[in-house]
């Protein structure tokens, strides 16, 4: 600031005014800034009204206005999410977001819209754009994970081929129109057809929106709701109930209480019912770092290896049909071993029946003996598209009495905080649904979210759907059924409207959107309202509904705060007594028979235009980008079938042509079809991509066996490269041409036996090279070595980021996969690619068979994510030339894109093979050929999603995972501001945050109380290929199997 | 001991007055050199289309310090290296490359060798075309046959006792079987 | 008389020089094809190599404006044909430094007749080399960035400790000194055709390429001393640059790549398959230019020997890789060598084991030394074969550490394309090259004519 003497000696000096010149006054105003400015508004910041603060209050409302706000008016506020532990007194939280900041991300409490298990979530939005789903901790059922559909159903939202306007169909043509003509053009119809009006719907889990359906109908006089489901056990388990216990409901399961589970061709994990709760329940008794090493055992009995059978400790092949005679083998092994409350298995001859199921008698007693040890604390499932055989509800009554035996009942199973109650037959529904039609007896009928013309190919709806006087599909998109409908009524994504979800009985989340309808969409409640006239419940809008309903209960901000209201709390009466009526054992056809499954990734294929999960390497098979027929080695070799060959599938008087792979694991009489491909109006990438074995189901129309009915395959003749990831390789690749090498210590299993005498069971010493250091032999120190070894240049005594992965958490689900493609905006490069051998995935998930594939019972399949390792001494550093990849100051292995020739020697070089390198400007539109690759380039709004945190990788460089860097940049940022260290947990990578069995840990080492830290030294803890001597800062503990 | 001396770095004299004689065969010019030399005519030289081993002794022309140049810019390459690469990774751009030392010298010895042998060469060439007095492509050609299969014999205006008529004879003498006398070019 | 005489008498080497040539012969032979107009022959191959030569252009234009997706490369095979060429090359190369550097210094007189071009060769074959080397980069034209140059980014240097920068200066010093070991050698020949020329256009271009040469004696000397001093530093620099190529592969820690035995491995399988090229393209050029008095049998069958001796040491070397896998006990290390011969790609390797070893062992005999036909398929087949060696080491890559990680490198069109390009660039260069300059070193074979030459005018 200029001196006052100066002020007068300097005649060039720029004065404002003679009165004040030099004055004291002049000073004062010196000392304050704007000073100069004669604006009312900074006069009032001086007498101090109006500081900066309240400034950007101002500016930060009008970013929740312009931004953040909804787009009915007027505005609904949505309230960003605040951690319950910083919330005192259950209620008034201690800190609360008045506005946003531009350029903050901040998390919104919603509910996940990727399937019907309701997971609470956390969205991260930025600027008012949605950027990344993560579990909301508070959330009973998702417990701050989430699955990678969950994760994958952010894509949905920027989904490039969304219908953004209402569309009529006339003559299977869909036009352009708008709310207006459709909204007219219901209504009328209504009045003119009142009382025949039916919504089908998906099955719900929002207790408001039945209420308002149901109000809905009332209001114009009359009409049906019938919900319908395709692939699930929901209507047999619910039947099942019915028929053992009086009361048709479809039960809780507590996975956390069962010492001993034992699915029967049920992927709880991958596609049943609630995956991302019975995964975090599961794995919690496999965190053997905790005091109680109380681990439990999980066989699974399956007709097709599933993510779920991956982890299990042991895997009973099953042939598709067998399943409820299994259970029945088990009941009458429990029986023989004193366990009373079996009906209609005394008639089994069990060496026949186990000779039959072609497994070993003492697996069975093996499985029937834990089971027995564990009465109460354990747990039998069955359920999923592949247990809908044809005796599904006897298989499911037999379950129930196995439970029932076990006295599981009220302990591992809960039938009082049901999932849901009442009457459920989703295939009665349906087929009552084409009566009505054929009959003529329907008005106007609504579809929402049941896109029938594709899950029930058989049902001949194209015809059907005409009988109705109008027919409204609800759907984000121009699917199957919209196409042969007379209307579509586009659907906004569960990120764009309100909404609300009881999965449990008693746990109530709230969906709150957290950005405008991109397109011209209304969800399907505010549909609703405007159909009954504009307004339905004394209400506009179903954001008012809500609102209302729920400011009875609670504090409305509060709720949106947290996202979740109550508890699953009604105590469990337990009076449940099984009633039998076990139905006697039917035969299995004695040739190949095939079970049709939900795939991990894509389950009943509505999201089949999401190129995450297209490319999602399935867990056991690392296929992508295709669905095929999996056959056992066996029937291989019998057949002359072999990778890639073109078989024809022909079930009755239908068939296929898929390509073949060859399974281990498969019984050897067994056949898998993935369910949910072959889509045929889903958008430019899920077209066309694989076939729809839905063609192949059987049973009463609409179909409902989906499994164990018998199947021919024949040659075509004809090849077709499945897109794989990797190869089938056993963990030892060395037997070749009778040359046998020692087997490769990567993935290091071990019984939990030996591993409770001996912690580091099964882990090699590792070879590492002695040097000599002062005089001495030592084990060379590598990159860090103590300050008196010569060369210890580079400490990192702030902080060392590094990470520990415990594989016997790990299912191998892909969570943390498409978490991380998300987070990093991985690209995705679509089959050619993958088929070359070029995915960007910066995580991948190493699948390993252990054991002879000529003995599925002994087979193994184990799992093991690999990123970057960020090693110490990274060989990729040492050959770059131009050092674009160098060691940062907090132990990571740093990429620096700028810099990046593209030379690929680091890639080369780097054991793991972690390294990505860019093939193609993934981003931009430029080709000249053409190919595949081009529906991955991000064309608008799939732009909008790309996450601004983390570059985007030109041609031509290389990438990898790096340590979330922007995650610890931005906490560390956090940290500075409030002048402290960041704190163990407070920095969470994206893989670690999403993972449902929090196999994965990331944190600063050289703080001896960080979890990281802890997990280490633990004694399971192993670094993979230690020998090389480039200390990986990542460890992997080793895998253990309870199987005594 | 063994060091350069200044003769040993002979320039090439440009030809523009003097006598030059023709000869058919080596053993014609090295004979011509060699009278030549004793006769004293300092200064003179030998136009050969291919090296005619033998004619430096005859010629009494020292052996070239070239050599010389090619040592020491040897040396000079080598130093570069050592300094360039040291000076860069431990001081002007300190890296953590893989946790390796800083001064990692045995991975340095490959690009010092390379800048070493780079060095020595082309400074030896670039001095070979200083002293050799290329490139000059004005040069004049004083007989088209001396870079295909004969011999020339140069005793040029500046040479001690020069006498014109005695030079001619005595190239004659010699047996140079054509004797021209060379005048400057004329400035056009 | 010159030493090279002295030599040859003692050692009774029949004459290098046939058909008793004067010396203005030799002249006006060497320099025909330079004067005449170019035989119908010459155009022939001329316009197939140019066309070739004009299409891997445009496939390289493509290669720009699409990426590096075009190839075959993925994610474990990170490097394909293009360092495959590269390395090829580079091995072609160093043939022709030695004939013109080592057998100098050994006052190998034979030399004379095919070092001039053995040094073009040698020329292109870098050129050719380094542009496969920039190519194969996902951004090429950032390529420069791995000069060392001073920029106002600073402080910002390469990596000093990586093998890639240790090729660029190898590679760049190998090119510039051979460069100028070539033409200080041609400046006298190249007089000679100035002296000779008729047409003023011609006199003027070689002219300025002879840089006004007049042969003063005292040029001379100091020529002979300069070729001496660059032959003497050349010797080490060929090694050295096959030295550090196979650092390439050494310094890395990839099982089949980091063993100590590269570095000779290399440089013999370079001086092998070099001269097998030079042969090659000797028979070519004495049949084409008519030179067989200066290219005699007796050439050819010092560089037959050569290539049985080296093709010898390659062998051995082959047969120590696997030695030394197995004698290491380490399964990895193992495993990758019993995948090179009896993996996925194990035809690449008997390809090479039966090129490179098996096909020079007819040179024990003689008459098959001397029979030209015999000579040229076997050069020709070593020349396939140690393009296979080179393939078979990269496809050690395939295979690593994680089976996880394994896939298979299937070569696109593009990638063929290229490698057919690589050789359209090199004989256009070659023949271009034969074309305005004498392929053989007029001067020096002069220093070797049998005694009396030119006696009789």
């Amino acid at each position: 600031m200029m001196k006052d003497e100066s002020f007068q000696k300097e005649k060039k000096s720029h004065w404002m005014s003679y009165e004040l010149r030099g004055t004291h006054r002049e000073k004062e105003l010196q000392k304050q800034e704007f000073y100069t400015s004669p604006d009312p508004l900074i006069q009032k910041i001086k007498a101090g009204d109006f500081d900066r603060k309240t400034f950007l209050k101002f500016m930060g409302a009008s970013v929740v206005m312009t931004s953040v706000g909804c787009v009915q008016k007027p505005a609904e506020k949505i309230v960003p999410y605040v951690n319950i532990s910083s919330i005192s007194n259950e209620g008034a939280p201690t800190e609360q977001y008045d506005f946003v900041k531009h350029g903050h991300s901040y998390h919104y409490a919603s509910v996940c819209g990727g399937c019907s298990a309701g997971c609470g979530v956390l969205v991260k939005a930025r600027d008012g754009r949605p950027l990344k789903l993560e579990g909301n901790p508070n959330h009973p059922i998702s417990q701050g994970a989430l699955c990678a559909s969950g994760q994958a159903s952010l894509f949905d939202l920027y989904d490039s081929d969304r219908a953004p306007e209402p569309m009529q169909i006339v003559q299977g043509k869909p036009k352009s129109s708008d709310w207006v003509v459709l909204d007219k053009d219901v209504r009328e119809k209504i009045k003119s057809n009142a009382g025949k009006t039916v919504i089908v719907t998906k099955p719900l889990n929002s207790p408001t929106s039945k209420d308002l359906i149901a109000e809905f109908l009332k209001s114009i006089g009359g009409g049906k709701h019938l919900e319908v489901g395709f692939y699930g056990s929901e209507s047999s388990i619910a039947k099942a109930n019915e028929i053992s216990f009086g009361k048709a409901l479809v039960p809780n399961y507590h996975f956390d209480k069962a010492r001993v589970i034992l699915s029967i061709d049920c992927d709880f994990m991958g596609n049943f019912l609630s995956p991302v709760e019975f995964q975090r329940d599961f794995a919690k008794r496999r965190d053997l770092t905790q005091s109680n090493k109380a681990m439990n055992q999980f066989f699974a009995a399956e007709t097709h290896p599933t993510m779920t059978g991956t982890s299990a400790d042991q895997r009973i092949p099953l042939k598709p049909g067998d399943q409820r005679k299994f259970a029945l083998v088990v009941a009458r092994a429990l029986s023989d071993l004193g366990v009373g409350g079996a009906q209609g298995v005394s008639g089994i001859n069990l060496e026949a029946a186990i000779a039959e199921l072609g497994i070993s008698k003492d697996l069975v007693q093996k499985v029937a003996k834990s089971l027995a040890d564990a009465r109460g604390a354990s747990l039998v499932v069955a359920g999923g598209a592949s247990a809908e055989t044809s005796d599904a509800i006897d298989l499911q009554i037999a379950v129930n009495m196995l439970n029932s035996m076990l006295g599981n009942d009220g302990k591992t199973i809960d039938p009082v905080n049901v999932r849901k109650e009442g009457k459920i037959d989703y295939s009665e529904n349906l087929s009552q649904l084409s009566q009505d039609l054929k009959s003529q007896n329907v008005g106007v009928l609504f579809l929402y979210g049941v896109n029938v013309a594709y899950s029930d190919p058989l049902g001949e709806w194209g015809k059907l759907l005409h009988q109705a006087a109008l027919v409204v599909t609800v759907s984000d998109r121009l699917d199957e059924t919209a196409m042969v409908s007379n209307w579509l009524a586009p659907l906004s994504h569960s990120l764009e409207a309100w909404g609300d979800s009881e999965p449990v009985q008693g746990i109530v989340a709230i969906q709150q959107p957290t950005v405008r309808p991109l397109f011209a969409t209304r969800s399907f409640e505010d549909s609703l309202i405007s159909w009954a006239g504009g307004e339905l419940a004394g209400s506009k809008n179903f954001y008012e509904i809500l609102k209302s309903k729920y400011s009875k209960k609670t504090n409305w901000e509060d709720l949106l705060r947290k996202g979740v209201l109550g508890q699953a709390n009604k105590s469990d009466k337990g009076g449940r007594s099984f009633r039998g009526n076990v139905a006697p054992l039917a035969s299995t056809p004695s040739n190949l028979t095939v079970s049709l499954y939900a795939s991990t990734a894509l389950g009943d294929g509505e999201r089949a235009n999401n190129s995450q999960l297209q490319e999602l390497p399935d867990p056991v098979s690392k296929v992508t980008w295709d669905n095929y027929v999996a056959i056992s080695p066996q029937y291989s070799r019998s057949s002359g079938l072999k990778l890639n060959d073109v078989a024809k599938v022909t079930v009755g008087d239908k068939s296929l042509d898929l390509p073949v792979l060859v399974q281990p694991g498969l019984h050897p009489e067994a056949v898998g079809i993935a369910l949910g491909y072959g889509r045929t109006a889903v958008g430019g990438i899920g077209n066309g991509v694989g076939q729809n074995a839905a063609l192949l189901a059987q049973g009463k129309s609409p179909n409902s066996v989906y499994s164990g009915f018998s199947v021919k395959l024949e040659s075509t003749g004809r090849k077709y490269k499945l897109a794989t990831t990797q190869d089938h390789h056993m963990m030892s690749p060395g037997v070749l041409m009778g040359t046998a090498w020692k087997e490769r210590p990567l993935i290091i299993s071990a019984k939990l036996q030996d591993y409770s005498q001996n912690g580091k069971a099964g882990i090699p010493e590792p070879e590492i090279p002695k040097i000599l250091i002062n005089g001495k032999l030592e084990r060379s120190k590598g990159a860090n070595p103590p300050s008196d070894v010569p060369g210890s240049e580079f400490q990192y005594p702030g902080y060392k980021w590094g990470m520990a992965v415990d594989l016997t958490q790990c299912t191998g689900c892909g969570a943390c996969v498409v978490a991380c493609n998300i987070e990093n905006n991985v690209p995705m490069v679509g089959r050619d690619e993958v088929r070359m051998g070029r995915e960007m995935h910066w995580m991948r998930i190493d699948r390993y068979y252990i054991g002879d594939p000529e003995k599925p019972e002994s087979l193994e399949i184990a799992h093991q994510p690999l990123m970057c390792q960020h090693c110490d001494n990274a060989p990729c550093e040492t050959v770059c030339p131009v050092a674009a990849t160098v060691h940062g100051s907090e132990g990571t292995n740093d990429m620096v894109y700028n810099r990046c020739v593209g030379t690929r020697y680091c890639s080369n070089n780097c054991p793991y093979k972690v390294r990505r390198f860019n093939w193609l400007e993934h981003w931009n539109e430029h080709d000249l050929l053409g190919g595949e690759h081009y529906t991955f380039k991000a064309q608008p709004p799939r732009n909008l999603g790309l996450n601004p945190e983390v570059t985007v990788r030109a041609r031509g460089v290389m990438e990898k995972c790096n340590f979330c860097a922007s995650r610890v940049a931005e906490t560390k940022i956090k940290a500075k501001n409030e002048g402290r260290k960041i704190k163990d947990g407070e920095v969470l990578s994206a893989c670690q945050e999403t993972c449902p069995s929090g196999a994965i840990v990331f944190g600063n080492v050289n703080d001896p109380e960080a979890k990281v830290a802890k997990l280490l030294k633990d004694e399971r803890s192993y670094k993979l290929l230690e020998y090389l001597n480039i200390g990986p800062a990542v460890s992997y503990l080793s895998r253990i199997r309870n199987n005594a | 001991m063994y060091l350069p001396k200044l003769e040993q770095f002979y320039k090439h004299k440009e030809m523009d007055e003097g006598v030059l004689g023709i000869f058919e065969t080596p053993e014609a010019i090295m004979e011509a050199a060699e009278k030549t030399k004793e006769k004293g005519y300092v200064g003179f030289d030998c136009l050969l289309p291919f090296p005619v081993h033998g004619i430096d002794e005859a010629m009494g022309t020292p052996r070239s310090g070239l050599p010389w140049v090619t040592f020491f810019a040897g040396l000079f390459g080598c130093l570069i290296g050592i300094l360039f690469q040291g000076l860069t990774h431990s001081y002007d751009w300190p890296l953590n490359i893989a946790g390796k030392a800083l001064n990692a010298w045995y991975a340095y010895v490959p690009i010092i060798f390379e800048l070493t042998v780079f060095s020595a060469g082309i400074y030896t060439v670039v001095a070979l075309l200083f002293l050799a007095g290329l490139p000059s492509p004005s040069r004049r050609i004083l007989h088209k046959d001396l870079t295909s299969h004969r011999f020339g014999l140069w005793i040029p205006k500046s040479a001690k006792g020069y006498v014109e008529s005695d030079v001619v004879s005595f190239v004659k003498g010699l047996g140079g079987t054509e004797v021209t006398v060379v005048q400057p070019e004329k400035q056009k | 008389m010159s030493l090279a005489q002295a030599v040859r008498e003692k050692l009774d080497i029949p004459d290098l020089v046939t058909g008793g040539k004067s010396l203005r012969d030799v002249t006006s032979d060497i320099t025909k094809p330079n004067e005449d107009f170019p035989t119908s022959l010459w155009w022939k191959v001329f316009t197939l190599v140019l066309t070739i030569t004009l299409v891997d252009v445009a496939i390289i234009g493509y290669l720009f404006y699409e990426g590096l997706y075009i190839l075959g490369i993925n994610n474990p095979v990170g490097w394909g044909f293009f360092v495959v060429n590269f390395v090829f090359w580079i091995g072609i190369g160093h043939a022709g430094t030695l004939i013109s550097a080592v057998l100098y210094l050994f006052r190998q007189g034979w030399r004379t007749g095919i070092n001039r071009a053995a040094e073009a060769m040698t020329i292109f074959a870098v050129l050719v080399a380094a542009s496969n080397l920039i190519l194969h980069v996902g951004r090429p034209w950032l390529g420069f960035w791995l000069f060392p140059y001073p920029n106002e980014r600073g402080p910002l240097w390469v990596n000093f400790r990586s093998p890639l920068i240790w090729d660029t200066f190898a590679v760049s010093t190998y090119l510039s000194i051979s460069l100028v070991f070539w033409y200080i050698g041609l400046i006298p020949d190249l007089a000679s055709l100035r002296d000779r020329a008729t047409e003023t256009w011609r006199k003027n271009l070689y002219n300025v390429l002879s840089f006004g040469w007049v042969g003063s004696a005292r040029a001379w000397s100091h020529l002979e001393i300069v070729s001496m001093v660059l032959a003497a530093l050349s010797t080490p620099l060929v090694l050295s640059v096959h030295t550090i190529v196979s650092f390439d592969f050494a310094v890395s820690i990839l099982p089949g790549w980091h063993t100590t035995i590269f570095p000779p491995y290399f440089v013999a399988g370079a001086i092998f398959s070099g001269f097998a090229m030079v042969v090659t393209l000797m028979v070519i050029a004495r049949e084409v230019f008519n030179l067989k008095d200066y290219i005699t049998p007796k050439h050819l069958d010092n560089m037959n020997k050569i290539m049985m001796v080296t093709g010898l040491i390659v062998g051995l070397a082959y047969s120590t890789e696997f030695f030394i896998a197995w004698y290491s006990g380490n399964e990895y290390e193992g495993f990758a060598f019993v995948n090179r011969a009896f993996g996925p790609y194990g035809w690449a390797y008997f390809i090479m084991i039966s090129c490179n070893v098996l096909s020079p062992q007819v040179f024990w005999f003689r008459k098959l030394r001397y029979s030209i036909p015999v000579m040229f398929v076997a050069s020709l087949v070593v020349n396939v074969g140690m393009w296979f060696e080179r393939f078979v080491i990269m496809m050690t890559l395939h295979r690593d550490f994680l089976p996880s990680s394994w896939a298979m490198y299937t070569p696109t069109l593009f990638d063929y394309a290229m490698l057919i390009g690589t050789f359209g660039i090199f004989f256009t260069l070659f023949l271009l090259w034969c074309r305005i300059m004498p392929v053989i070193a007029i001067a020096e074979v002069k220093t070797v004519m049998p005694a009396k030459e030119g006696a009789h005018h």
